[in-house]
């Protein structure tokens, strides 16, 4: 292997590798090399094989051809610790982190700095220390207790975890999904920043933007093969959807075409209308009037308002200013059931934890909000359910042989369409979705914002958040603004709008005070 | 760049010589408003302290070129063409030429490749008129050498600013429909990374929320005709609002001239008010009550702020013109609601 010049020698090469799964090749000849100073990118949807490839390469999975080769030398990882002694490190999600030990026993559980009585703590902790300030963390407090810290500053200690052993390769795995964009971008700047001090980067995530942002490379595999190596600089963003998808992007461009006709504002009394709604420390009182067959969405950052307004909509949350009128008459939500009796339906931003019960079956959980609606006392049939489960199945695309499995098995694309087919069993007038894409493939997502797009369209109202600007821009009919916790203003979706008129509208500040104010 | 410290500097010479540093300035670039007696005491000063100015800074300060860069972003609509021209015209009544460098959406110049064009031809100031967001990041990010002014709504840290007061002429326009009885005002607002359009839109938002407006959706246009035409044209039904605020007066005249085709009449159906008051806009029928935005004081102004600059005298503080209203036929009290 001869170096050309300004393209530094491979520190992993890993050449045919093909991994069988109960007799299934989940990995078919995938080649993979990465470079010193270089962000690699794996991109594909959930099932191409990307977890395998990471899991071949770090020694969690057996290899059934191919070889991996880490500095020249044929080294073919047949387990973790082989992995970590030729300097391949991962990073897993911060949930792998222990929530009551400080910030230095996570970062250096299992490499502590032993002294003559045991652990040296001092030392143990400089360590740490010296790990976050390689990362440019070092106002961290090694110190702190890791349920202290915000769920991106634990990620940033997942990868000071990973970088004590100072590896040569670094894995991260999806490591910005629970992030906003702000925590994110920090994130992001450690991986530059290992990235420029020679570690060779192997990012996998479902943000197209970041990848675009961070990677210098990228290797696109669908079906457990490699579709495409591409220079980050090189290429456009249809191209790379395209190849993950494996399909034309018309579907994509046809959903983006809409945006191109101009929207014109619904009349008439409004379904849902929030009259100076607020609740003190949470949302100054905002003003918002929903009306069949539009789709609103709210947008902001996070932190902002968006998910505030929605529970406070919803019922989720009570509020303690403004009135909520519903087709006409003033209503009190005093739960999110009792929303649902109102035909308000909302899903909560984090589906793991709120919206999806694990150990129900995909069957169940598509059934229990109608249930609950119905009364415990008064179940379903088993044929009601089954006419239920039915029409949403085809609807969105989920596979009837998941439809007895536990929940908690399924990716997390499933688990949104599951939660989706929930609330539509309820047949809502008004359908609130927090984040309904958020952390999910890009098949799905595009199922989903179709789904979305029709229910408008047979008359629902719809409130769809996400922090993802584009696609609330592709979806939305009439965009709300927020900013710091206060309604700014609201947009009549069009072609003059882009992500840029709603970043401009969060960016913009008066002078002075509106002097008649 | 800068000079040892035991160096003599132009304040110790102005100290000495009992003058402030500006009239030093004068005396060594053959200023012709200076008293005799003041010329002979720097020039004194000097000769005893033995000064000698800065030569890069004399160098800059001899060969001055006369000549202001202006570079513009979209000279195709009228508000940044009119600011050119009467800059151009501002700086010819006090010598000085004008360059311009126009940066057109979907041609390949850059604000760099803009700036380092103008600055190759050797130029005293820069002016940049109509700017974007994306523009002044850019701007930021380059040592331009010579004093900057930026013709946009807010102050800025780094660059000088005129601007016409976007602000109050938002306001002006408002509280115009509000006093003939509207309640319900549609802003169709321009592209929103466009400072201006962002001060309009942010400005109507404010005080339409003062006055307890119905809140409404903006639209946002990108400026032309064509586009409020369109809108105008695809209204399904008589709309709820009583008024349209279009933020300049090319949208202005497209919605008056969508909203006829359409069947509805300005001003009984919908009131239309602009922004510029563009020449045509006083010859639509009906014609156009609009903000009349003071182009010519405008470049006056951008041309004084910007000669301060160069001759290191004091900048004028007053940099915000004044905007006015120009109330004509498309605005009137709203139809009776229901009736």
């Amino acid at each position: 292997m001869t170096s050309r010049p300004g393209v530094p020698a491979p520190v992993v090469e890993m050449r045919g590798i093909t991994v069988e799964r109960s007799g299934v090749r989940v990995l078919d000849d995938v080649d993979l090399v990465l470079r010193p100073g270089e962000v690699h990118a794996l991109m594909g949807e959930n099932g191409a094989g990307k977890s395998t490839l990471i899991g071949a390469l770090t020694g969690t999975l057996p290899i059934l051809a191919g070889t991996v080769v880490v500095d020249g030398a044929a080294s073919p990882p047949t387990s973790v610790a082989q992995s970590r002694a030729d300097g391949i490190a991962t990073v897993f999600q911060e949930t792998h982190l222990s929530p009551h030990l400080t910030v230095a026993e996570n970062v250096m559980i299992g490499h502590e700095v032993r002294g003559w009585f045991g652990i040296d703590w001092g030392r143990t902790r400089a360590r740490a220390s010296a790990a976050l300030a390689a990362l440019g963390i070092e106002d961290i407090d090694p110190r702190a207790p890791l349920s202290a810290l915000s769920p991106a500053t634990k990620q940033l200690v997942a990868v000071a975890r990973a970088i004590v052993l100072e590896p040569r390769v670094l894995v991260l795995d999806e490591p910005t999904s629970s992030l906003d964009a702000d925590e994110a971008a920090r994130l992001l700047g450690v991986v530059r920043r290992l990235c420029d001090q020679g570690v060779a980067v192997l990012f996998v995530s479902h943000f197209l933007e970041q990848v675009f942002e961070v990677s210098d490379r990228m290797t696109v595999l669908r079906g457990g093969r490699v579709v495409a190596e591409f220079r980050t600089a090189d290429v456009e963003r249809a191209e790379v959807i395209s190849k993950m998808l494996g399909e034309d992007i018309d579907a994509l461009q046809a959903l983006h075409s809409q945006r191109l006709a101009h929207h014109y504002a619904a009349t008439g009394e409004p379904t849902l209308r929030a009259a100076a709604l607020g609740r003190q420390g949470v949302l100054e009182p905002t003003d918002l009037e929903l009306s069949r067959g539009e789709v609103v969405g709210l947008a902001g950052l996070r932190g902002s308002g968006r998910t505030e307004l929605a529970r406070l909509m919803s019922g989720a949350e009570r509020a303690d200013r403004g009135e909520l009128w519903l087709d006409g008459v003033r209503v009190q939500l005093r739960s999110p059931s009792a929303a649902l009796r109102s035909r308000i339906a909302m899903s909560s931003e984090n589906v793991r934890t709120d919206g999806i019960v694990a150990g129900l079956t995909v069957r169940e959980n598509i059934v229990l909000a109608l249930q609950a609606l119905r009364g415990w006392s008064r179940p379903l049939s088993r044929g009601e359910q089954d006419a239920v489960v039915d029409t949403y199945l085809d609807a969105l695309h989920l596979s009837s042989d998941d439809l007895d499995r536990p929940a908690g098995e399924l990716s997390g694309g499933t688990q949104q369409k599951v939660l989706l087919a929930r609330l539509l069993a309820t047949r809502p007038h008004v359908l609130i979705l927090d984040e309904p894409t958020r952390g999910i493939d890009i098949a799905a997502k595009l199922e989903i914002q179709r789904r979305v797009a029709r229910l408008a369209g047979e008359g629902v109202a719809v409130v769809f958040i996400s922090s993802q600007l584009e696609e609330v821009v592709r979806l939305a009919d009439r965009i709300v603004v927020l900013k710091d916790r206060e309604k700014i203003g609201e947009l009549s979706n069009g072609p003059g709008v882009t992500v840029d008129t709603i970043v401009e509208m969060i960016a913009a500040e008066l002078d002075e005070p509106d002097p008649g104010a | 760049m800068a000079s040892p410290a035991d160096k003599p500097n132009i304040r110790q010479v102005a100290q000495l010589a009992g003058v402030s540093h500006m009239t030093v300035s004068r005396v060594l670039n053959d200023h012709p408003n200076i008293r005799e007696a003041t010329r002979r005491r720097v020039e004194e000063a000097i000769e005893e302290l033995g000064y000698r100015p800065n030569m890069t800074a004399r160098a800059l300060a001899t060969q001055r070129t006369r000549r202001i860069g202006v570079l513009v972003e979209s000279a195709a609509t009228f508000g940044p063409t009119s600011t050119l021209y009467a800059v151009e015209s501002a700086a010819r009544a006090s010598g000085y030429v004008v360059t311009s460098v126009l940066l057109r959406a979907g041609e390949e110049i850059t604000p760099q490749e803009g700036v380092d064009h103008l600055v190759a031809q050797g130029i005293d100031a820069l002016c940049v008129v109509a700017p974007r967001s994306s523009s002044i990041a850019a701007l930021r990010r380059i040592a331009v050498g010579v004093p900057v002014l930026v013709v946009k709504p807010d102050k800025d840290p780094t660059f000088l600013t005129v601007t016409v007061d976007q602000q109050a002429g938002t306001v002006l326009a408002v509280d115009h429909l509000v006093s003939l009885g509207h309640r319900d005002i549609l802003h169709l607002a321009g592209p929103l990374d466009w400072l201006d359009a962002r001060t309009r839109e942010r400005s109507f938002h404010a005080r339409a929320k003062s006055w307890g407006l119905r809140e409404r959706p903006i639209v946002v246009g990108d400026w032309t005709a064509d586009f409020a035409y369109d809108f105008a044209r695809g209204i399904r039904e008589l709309p709820e609002y009583t008024a349209i605020f279009a933020a300049n007066d090319d949208m202005a005249v497209g919605l008056v001239h969508g909203l006829h085709d359409r069947g509805f009449s300005v001003p009984d159906d919908v009131s239309v008010v602009g922004f510029d008051d563009i020449p045509l806009a006083r010859h639509v029928i009906p014609p156009l009550t609009t903000v009349r935005q003071n182009f010519h004081a405008l470049g006056v102004s951008v041309v004084d702020v910007l000669r301060s600059a160069i001759e290191e005298q004091e900048i004028p503080t007053v940099t915000k013109i004044p905007a006015e209203l120009v109330a004509r036929a498309s605005s009137a009290p709203p139809r009776k609601v229901g009736g």
